[in-house]
């Protein structure tokens, strides 16, 4: 099936979400939607899917002019899109799930739908135990049932839109895998993202979208520089980590051996030096977490002993650990990190350390103008925490962090941001390195880590490795080795 | 956020008051006032519930029956009146509520509400203040408050409790007498001991049995009245007499667990007894355990307070008050008396009332040699107790089992 | 941006807050009123007695005002505690406590050649001192025990109960008695000075008023408050921004142990002039849902605090008016807690179904 759209455009008010794009998409092929946060992706995918009425434009399904007046009809023409959040039941099984949906005659059997869902679970090499709820499958099984679903009701071109937030990286892996085994049965993917690796990793060609307009068309894969040109419009420079190799170690772990609730690791030995930055490798839950709030006092050791310039640090209150500067930055920004129902301003109070009794609220607005100034920060002092968007929760976070901090560990530091925010987050961590901060990050991002760490750290399965230089590995040794290859 | 939580809960006490008011304004004020304003209205505070089938009951009906014996009177009460059942109150407190709702007498009912009843007194000398059982007016007394307004009534009930003892010494087989003690005060102290009097009376000389094979014990609650989570709870302490081979139970608390247990068991098919205490119905409704009940009668002397309040002749008085032996029970004339329950066979009856006769001949169990409960002599031989010393009984007697004071 | 969808969020959301609040009070009083009827009884007429014996004459309202002293001393403690997200069920305890030590004070000094108001306010301090020493059996037990305050408190409600009843029943129990009208009265001296006629001391209200601008300046103005507040709504993310959590929350406890007790100690040397085995009245349970109804709003807690006293004290008038149960007063005060909640949840519930339309679109 060939699908081509001519001129689309569509606005919401004021914003030009879809400024007259056009496009051809081929049968058989995976192609990437790739745009900045608001670029207008999903605008355009859901014209596409019949869930949205565009302003101006026409689409052509093989040759013929179409018109959609809903998901369905878009569906009966053969274009299935994979919602956000699976809109199924999670009290019923699977087979009704599927069963539910059909739109085919009223007394067709269900012996004859099941054996047509088997047909098509054969093509795609996965079985679901039918009689299962659905409310047991885990998200990724979710997404596998709802491009089961639009198979089954006869999706020729199936589209994703950011699928891979808030999965697992083999989630991740599966979900990929499918995806080409639907090119290679002859349909077409639409994939939406706005990581660049994943058009990379998945994709033949991708399109870029910058404020509703197509900027770009390109065969991959490609350096990624010039997609982020395409994506932001400029170039972005990317920092280096500073060379270390002549500071001095101000951390040391001696002997420190982590637990997590599946298991404690071995021994490790460490030592980190003044604005040195340490990236911590792995897939999720391989203990990067553990290690983390092992450090930051948060949780006790089995064994070992944690050094600061010589001094032992005692675990028991993390207090003590705070008071000397090392700080830990959760993944969890609303559970863990900010505090819902504060304002901004008050979270920059909490997290200045001081002495005085009484607030200074003069002094501390001031103090959270500038920092909400510096870290572009979209909110005002008294916007509570839970009213910013992800981005800015996570810019707020970074901001907080006091001045004197030393040892900085964080998890997922630039957890959702695009790359934009990404690398400006790294300009500010790499200024703290500078004045003689370290820091340990954990990231389910090889690229982030292999770009911005000085060394590296790999966890599998509770084993945490010695450290390895980053300039001596590759995303491909590096994947290996956080897969559990190539381990001494 | 705050500003607007503000503003919510501001509303939500504005919109509670408002309506309160219109809900309250929806209603016509009743019409009777100036009826009442002719009415004698004396007040009521009772320790407990009005409907106890004990003490406040007896109380509750006293004013029903002052109301009935002179024309143009009214009770108001509150009852429950303890700081447990009434958290934050005093009882001066709500005797000013009754005031304010046009009581021109006040009853204080508890030894209880002795220091409520005292202050009271004091800041309205205007009001007759009855204290039911209390000592304030009593001129030779330990309390005496020199109040113009302040009265004492109690009835002589050291009678009532001997007959009671003697009527469980006459049912008892084991010889094991239970009773089943409020708080330990001075008033308590001596109605337990006549209880015990009466019992050890009977046993030895209408049963002619061994003094040594009697055994007479009393627990203290803590209470008039059950309080849980306070007091001891009566049903478990007079359960657990009759399972220590105790078969009659003497109340001495203004609630009826005594009875309702003995009923319990005795549905069981032992042979239990109790005697409730207070009021004259509190045999109740129940069939084959009660052998009794002395209660107390406060109509008459209630009345004849009420109408000296009315006249304007109230004077303070101390009175201590003997029943009529004339007429044991007679409602008009006997401040206490003694009604016998389906439990006593007619030959016990028989026997108790010629104890009663005796009583009434003179016999006082009050006479020397008695020995307090640590051995120390209370009447010498052939001495006879002041009405002072029966009051202020320091301690139980000797032979009595159970604690005389709370642990010194 | 922010900004932004915040007015959106505004002009989406339906009916207003008042609107709420009005429900769930029509709720509490049509309850209420439900259960009046059940009872047998007019509820106009009984809300207008209740109001009548509030407000009736001075004496009342002044009666009023001394059920408010406690109260709202003990639900400004509370917020304290609810602001640190500590469910301090122990206040009854540590107001008993507060009563225990401050009688033992008055008991020892008594004799003494110290002026009544040296006696009194050393009473006082002492009663702070036991309720703050009571709760920080809580905290302890809480924070380096890991039994949940509620339990840990709770449990030493009873303990308390059990004291003071002991110290009534046995070493402080009046000559040769032992009865639940508690310990001997104190010398009139060392009665808290009232209003002539009254039972109100001015006193007790110029400290809840100082208490009240106290604890507004702690918990807006200083590091202590909003550290205290963090912790409340995210114990682990304070402890990650490097705040000393063990160390104020127990500060947080020993503070609304030390109100309370101080409440408790107002009811010996203000109320009871002595010691009863109630002396705390049931205010602590009281002052928990006035601090839940206020939202731990100081200037809400006192005017709730009143609502419910005056409710307290109207109460009184419907067993000799109407021969109705005074616990009714206490099923409107619950009513009113438990209608504010569920709209509360009807409410919120509401918003998040806009927010998520709102996302879905
Ligand atoms: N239903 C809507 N109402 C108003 N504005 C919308 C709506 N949907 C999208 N927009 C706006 O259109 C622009 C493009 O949005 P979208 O297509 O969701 O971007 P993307 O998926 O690339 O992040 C954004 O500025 C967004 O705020
Ligand atoms: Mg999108």
């Amino acid at each position: 099936m060939e699908i081509e759209i001519r001129n689309i455009h569509k606005s919401f008010g004021a914003v030009h979400a879809n400024a007259g794009i056009s496009l051809t998409v081929h049968a058989g092929e995976i192609l990437g939607v790739l745009g900045e946060n608001g670029a207008g992706k999903t605008t355009l995918m859901k014209i596409l899917a019949g869930l949205q009425p565009c302003d101006a434009g026409e689409i052509y399904v093989d040759g013929k002019l179409v018109h959609f007046q809903s998901a369905d009809s878009a569906l009966a023409l053969g274009i299935g899109m994979l919602s956000q959040d699976p809109l199924d039941f999670p009290m019923l099984t699977i087979f009704d799930n599927l069963y539910l949906g059909r739109k085919k005659g009223f007394f067709i059997q269900k012996n004859s739908f099941r054996k047509e869902v088997e047909k098509v679970e054969d093509l795609l090499a996965f079985h679901f135990k039918l009689s299962e709820l659905v409310g047991t499958l885990s998200i990724g099984e979710r997404q596998q049932l709802e491009i089961l679903r639009l198979l089954v009701y006869g999706s020729e071109l199936i589209i994703l839109d950011e699928p891979t937030t808030g999965i697992s990286t083999q989630q991740k892996k599966q979900l990929f895998d499918l995806l080409k085994r639907l090119a290679e049965l002859g349909k077409t993917v639409i994939f939406v993202t706005h990581k660049l690796a994943e058009v990379n990793e998945l994709c033949r060609r991708t399109i870029v979208l910058r404020q509703g307009k197509l900027v770009g068309d390109v065969a991959l894969p490609c350096g990624s520089a010039s997609l982020i040109q395409a994506m932001f419009g400029k170039a972005v420079d990317l920092q280096d980590p500073l060379d270390v190799s002549r500071s001095e170690e101000q951390f040391e772990v001696r002997h420190l051996v982590i637990k997590d609730a599946h298991f404690f690791s071995n021994p490790v030995n460490l030592s980190v030096r003044k604005g040195e930055i340490l990236g911590l490798a792995g897939m999720e839950g391989s203990g990067q977490k553990a290690f983390l709030r092992t450090l930051a006092g948060l949780e006790k050791p089995l064994d070992g002993a944690f050094f600061d310039e010589g001094d032992a640090l005692r675990w028991g209150s993390t207090h003590s650990f705070t008071k000397r500067g090392v700080y830990f930055m959760p993944a969890a920004r609303m559970e863990e990190g900010l505090i819902q129902g504060m304002t901004v301003q008050e979270h920059f109070i909490l997290s200045q350390p001081a002495e005085e009794i009484m607030i200074d609220r003069e002094r501390s607005c001031r103090i959270s103008e500038t920092r909400i100034k510096e870290f572009s920060i979209h909110g005002s002092s008294s916007s509570n925490a839970e009213e910013l968007s992800g981005g800015n929760q996570q810019r707020l976070l970074i901001a907080m962090l006091p001045e004197r901090a030393r040892l900085l560990l964080l998890e997922n530091p630039t957890r959702g941001l695009d790359i934009e925010s990404t690398n400006w987050i790294w300009e500010k961590l790499h200024e703290r390195c500078k004045k003689g901060a370290s820091i340990l990050f954990a990231s389910p991002d090889m690229e982030e880590l292999l770009r911005f760490s000085n060394r590296i750290l790999v966890f599998f399965a509770g084993k945490i490795s010695e450290p390895f230089f980053s300039r001596d590995l590759n995303s491909e040794k590096l994947g290996a080795l956080i897969g559990g290859e190539g381990w001494r | 956020m705050v500003s607007k939580n503000i503003k919510v809960v501001f509303a939500l006490v504005l919109v509670a008051t408002l309506l309160l008011t219109a809900c309250a304004k929806g209603t016509s004020e009743p019409a009777a006032n100036s009826e009442e304003s002719e009415k004698f209205v004396f007040g009521m505070l009772l320790v407990g519930a009005y409907n106890d089938q004990g003490w406040n009951q007896a109380h509750y009906e006293a004013g029903l029956y002052v109301q009935d014996h002179i024309p143009g009177t009214e009770m108001i009460y509150i009852d429950k009146v303890n700081t447990a059942d009434r958290p934050g109150t005093t009882p001066d407190q709500l005797a000013e509520e009754l005031v304010a709702q046009g009581a021109k007498l006040i009853i204080f009912d508890s030894d209880d509400m002795k220091d409520g009843a005292h202050a009271f007194a004091a800041a309205h000398p205007d009001i007759p203040v009855i204290h039911a059982s209390g000592d304030g007016a009593w001129v030779d007394g330990n309390a005496y408050q020199n109040l113009p307004n302040l009265a004492n009534v109690m009835g002589r009930m050291e009678y009532g409790k001997e007959i009671a003892g003697c009527a469980a010494a006459l049912s008892s087989t084991t010889g094991k007498i239970g009773y089943l003690g409020p708080l330990i005060n001075e008033e308590t102290r001596r109605l337990t001991a006549s209880a015990y009097l009466g019992a050890k009376y009977c046993w030895e000389n209408v049963a002619g049995k061994d003094p040594a094979d009697l055994t007479f014990e009393v627990t203290w609650i803590g209470f008039w009245s059950n309080i849980p989570g306070v007091t001891l709870d009566p049903t478990q302490v007079a359960d657990d007499f009759f399972n220590r081979g105790y078969d009659v139970v003497i109340s001495g608390i203004d609630t009826t667990e005594a009875l309702t247990e003995a009923q319990k068991y005795a549905d069981e098919g032992n042979t239990v007894f109790a005697i409730p205490y207070d009021f004259k119905g509190g045999c109740g409704q129940t069939s084959g355990v009660c052998l009794g009940v002395p209660y107390y009668n406060w109509g008459p002397s209630y009345t004849s307070y009420v109408q000296s309040a009315i006249d304007g002749n109230f004077t303070p008085s101390w009175d201590y008050l003997a029943p009529n032996w004339e007429d044991l029970n007679n409602p008009d004339t006997s401040a206490l008396g003694f009604v016998k329950g389906d439990a006593l066979p007619e030959e016990n009856g028989a026997k108790l009332d010629d104890f009663i006769a005796e009583l009434a001949g003179g016999l006082n169990l009050w006479k020397g040699p008695l020995n307090l409960q640590d051995g120390t002599v209370f009447l010498a031989e052939g001495e006879t107790a002041t009405d002072y010393q029966v009051w202020y009984l320091p301690q139980l007697l000797e032979g009595m089992l159970g604690l005389s004071t709370a642990a010194e | 941006m922010a900004v932004k969808e915040k007015k959106i969020g505004f002009a989406k959301r339906l009916p207003s807050s008042a609107v709420f609040s009005i429900a769930s009070t029509v709720g509490a009083l049509l309850f209420t009123s439900f259960i009046l009827w059940m009872a047998g009884a007019q509820p106009g007429l009984t809300f207008e007695k209740i109001l009548a014996g509030a407000f009736g004459d001075s004496v009342k309202i002044a009666n009023g005002l001394v059920v408010w002293v406690p109260l709202s001393l003990t639900a400004g403690a509370l917020i304290i505690t609810f602001t640190a997200g500590l469910w301090n069920l122990g206040i009854e305890g540590q107001i008993m406590l507060g009563a225990i030590a401050a009688t033992g004070t008055l008991r020892v000094l008594q004799n003494s050649l110290l002026s009544p108001v040296l006696i009194i306010l050393f009473a006082c301090l002492m009663g702070m001192v036991g309720g703050a020493l009571w709760a920080a059996l809580t905290g302890i037990l809480r924070l380096f025990g890991g039994v949940s305050e509620i339990f840990a408190g709770v449990g030493l409600n009873f303990v308390a109960t059990a004291l003071s009843l002991w110290l009534i029943f046995d070493p402080w129990k009046r000559p040769g008695v032992g009865s639940m009208s508690g310990t001997e009265p104190f010398d009139e001296r060392l009665w808290l000075a009232t209003i002539p006629g009254y039972r109100l001391s001015l006193w007790s209200l110029v400290l809840v008023v100082v208490v009240f601008i106290g604890l507004f300046i702690l918990l807006k103005k200083t590091r202590f408050g909003i550290q205290i507040k963090a912790i409340g709504k995210n114990l682990e993310a304070a402890r990650l921004m490097g705040i000393q959590t063990r160390k104020q929350m127990m500060a947080a406890m020993l503070l609304c142990g030390g109100l309370a007790g101080l409440a408790g100690a107002l009811q010996v040397v203000a109320v009871y002039h002595r010691l009863i085995p109630s002396i705390s009245s049931g205010y602590g349970f009281l002052a928990m849902l006035v601090a839940m109804l206020a939202n731990n709003n100081l200037m809400l807690a006192l005017l709730v605090a009143y609502l419910f006293a005056i409710l307290n004290i109207g109460g009184i008038q419907l067993p000799i008016v109407l021969h109705l149960d005074s616990t009714l007063s206490g099923v409107l005060q619950t009513a009113l807690v438990l209608f504010f909640l569920i709209m509360n949840g009807v409410k919120q519930h509401l918003t998040e179904r806009k927010e998520r339309n709102r996302h879905a679109e």
